[in-house]
């Protein structure tokens, strides 16, 4: 005990940070087993639901004529329509991890949600640094954890149901993306989602209750304007195509795009941090 | 020792200024009453000594901290207990296993003894307790903290009527002179011979900063059935006669102060003092 409290680090102590994250797993652990198992628990559900969906399909070829079909043709469907509901299977669970991580976002400073909560949290002996990693390794890291063993037993359910060698293939098609253009897609596929858990999580520090909305009413008005900024520009002759064309490569317009999300991802978390630094107990928006 | 330079403070959208140019200076081992009406800025002021406001303009200092900083050293020597407390429905034991490590100068002993006097057991669930008892085990842990500052927001609120002569008798256990209390209320009553020193404030400021002991110097307190004849400077029909306050002459015996009288008789008419 005394070793938390004797650190002369003011900003980051290792054993007060341990103390911080023991403190918040005893207090609200009953919240996290909740979460977690919400989350895992639709991987599973849409797992189980694919499977059904596939097994009735894939059951539906083995009963067709085999005189019609020769049986490498007939394994061959067969084959075709496992690696289908297996890619359909990874597509979905992309999506559930996309939109959990800006739920899990807009959960971050869900502990500036009330009055009572804010007091709670800005008395405890902590500095605002560990604080703030601590939310950030609870719904950032935790969260994106969650989400991998979700998809584990999605891949496992399917494993067990339908899929064959249907994941072998789609991993060994996947050994290509270092080199290829998938690399690219799941690249930016992975910085989309850590943006959008960034963008949120700077919501949850702006309107710590029904954050989530707020930020997604937002997000839909910022893209508004985007979209009406873009077709005000593509009427009033602004050549797109060559603001495009002035990139030499696919690959230079792929790092620029995602040199750009991880500024934003910086800029987020960077703007939350401020935000929750300057929080006072009576929170009205944007209170100096 | 807690002090405040020309403290104001305004909230956000508001058009005056909920603390203006404040002062104020207290030392150690005190119990302070912080006595005003509803919107006085007593809760505004326990923010800004505990740092979950900053300050519009002056300079606040607790113990040599600046709280807007909150450094972690400064919040292990403060604890804040609000009028609306938050407490998880977890048992005691996990409440205090997470929360004590915190707190240098937490004790059991003193936690299983403030328990004792509020009538409440240590192996108790937090989610099974009714809001008073809650608040119970809340004001047992704070004062178990034994920070040098303690501060408490209409501690006695939900409390039934034993419970706030326990709180009394408990704040007065774990008190000593590194200690620091300062108890804001509008429910005077509760806080009867307990206090070492009055600050009555309304908007416009501080309307009366005494100690006890200067303050029975100065007046005498009585219940009669018939008001006296002279020097009565304040009165209020009771149950029984007339609850009245006079200026204490040297050959007059001290008597207990009447915060209730005390109290009135400032808001009636500020700046009398």
């Amino acid at each position: 005990m005394e070793k938390i409290m004797q650190s002369d680090n003011l900003r980051f102590s290792w054993p007060r940070f341990q103390a911080l994250m023991r403190s918040d797993f005893l207090v609200n652990k009953g919240t996290y087993i909740k979460l977690a198992a919400t989350a895992i628990g639709c991987f599973i559900a849409l797992a189980i639901l694919i499977s059904i969906i596939a097994m009735n399909d894939i059951n539906s070829f083995f009963k067709l004529n085999e005189s019609s079909f020769s049986k490498s043709a007939l394994e061959g469907l067969i084959q075709s329509r496992r690696y289908s509901y297996s890619s359909i299977l990874l597509t979905l669970c992309f999506w559930i991890v996309s939109i959990a991580m800006t739920v899990f976002g807009s959960l971050t400073f869900s502990s500036l949600s009330s009055k009572k909560r804010r007091i709670t949290t800005f008395m405890l002996p902590a500095s605002l640094s560990e604080k703030y990693f601590q939310r950030m390794l609870v719904y950032l890291v935790g969260g994106t954890l969650t989400l991998l063993i979700g998809c584990m037993f999605a891949i496992l359910i399917a494993q067990i149901t339908f899929a064959g060698s249907a994941f072998l293939e789609i991993l060994k098609d996947w050994n290509h993306i270092w080199d290829g253009e998938s690399f690219y897609i799941t690249m930016l596929g992975c910085v989309s989602v850590i943006l959008g858990n960034a963008i949120y999580t700077l919501g949850s520090s702006l309107w710590p209750k029904l954050s989530w909305i707020k930020t997604w009413l937002v997000v839909m008005v910022i893209q508004w304007i985007g979209g009406i900024f873009l077709i005000t520009g593509l009427f009033s002759g602004i050549d797109f195509a060559y603001l495009v064309k002035i990139f030499d490569s696919g690959e230079v317009l792929f790092w620029c795009i995602t040199s750009i999300m991880a500024i934003m991802i910086i800029v987020c978390w960077y703007f939350a941090w401020r935000r929750f630094h300057n929080t006072q107990i009576i929170q009205r928006f944007m209170t100096k | 020792m807690i002090s405040l330079t020309n403290v104001s403070y305004r909230y956000s959208g508001s058009k005056r200024d909920s603390i203006a140019d404040f002062s104020m200076v207290l030392s150690s081992g005190k119990i302070v009453g912080l006595l005003g009406a509803n919107g006085a800025g007593k809760s505004t002021l326990l923010y800004l000594i505990s740092g979950l406001l900053k300050p519009t303009s002056g300079i606040v200092n607790v113990n040599g901290f600046n709280p807007w900083d909150r450094k972690p050293e400064f919040l292990s020597q403060i604890f804040l207990v609000p009028e609306e407390i938050d407490v998880p429905p977890i048992s005691l034991e996990a409440y205090v296993k997470a929360y004590s490590p915190f707190y240098p100068n937490f004790s059991e002993e003193s936690m299983n003894e403030a328990l004792f006097h509020f009538n409440l057991s240590p192996d108790i669930h937090l989610g099974a307790l009714s809001m008073g008892q809650r608040k119970k085990a809340f004001l047992a842990f704070a004062l178990a903290c034994h920070t040098p500052v303690l501060l408490m927001d209409e501690p006695t609120n939900g409390l039934d009527i034993p419970g706030k002569s326990e709180f009394r008798k408990a704040v007065v256990k774990t008190m000593n002179d590194e200690r620091t209390i300062i108890i804001s209320t509008h429910q005077v009553r509760d806080l009867d011979q307990l206090l070492d020193h009055v600050t009555i404030m309304d908007n416009s400021g501080i309307q009366l900063d005494e100690s006890i002991a200067a303050l029975q110097e100065k007046f005498v307190f009585g219940l009669a059935p018939v008001l006296p004849d002279n020097g009565v400077i304040w009165s209020e029909p009771v149950m029984g006669g007339y609850a009245y306050m006079k200026m204490r002459t040297p050959d007059q015996t001290e008597t207990e102060v009447n915060l209730e009288a005390l109290f009135n008789y400032i808001y009636s008419k500020p700046s009398r003092m």
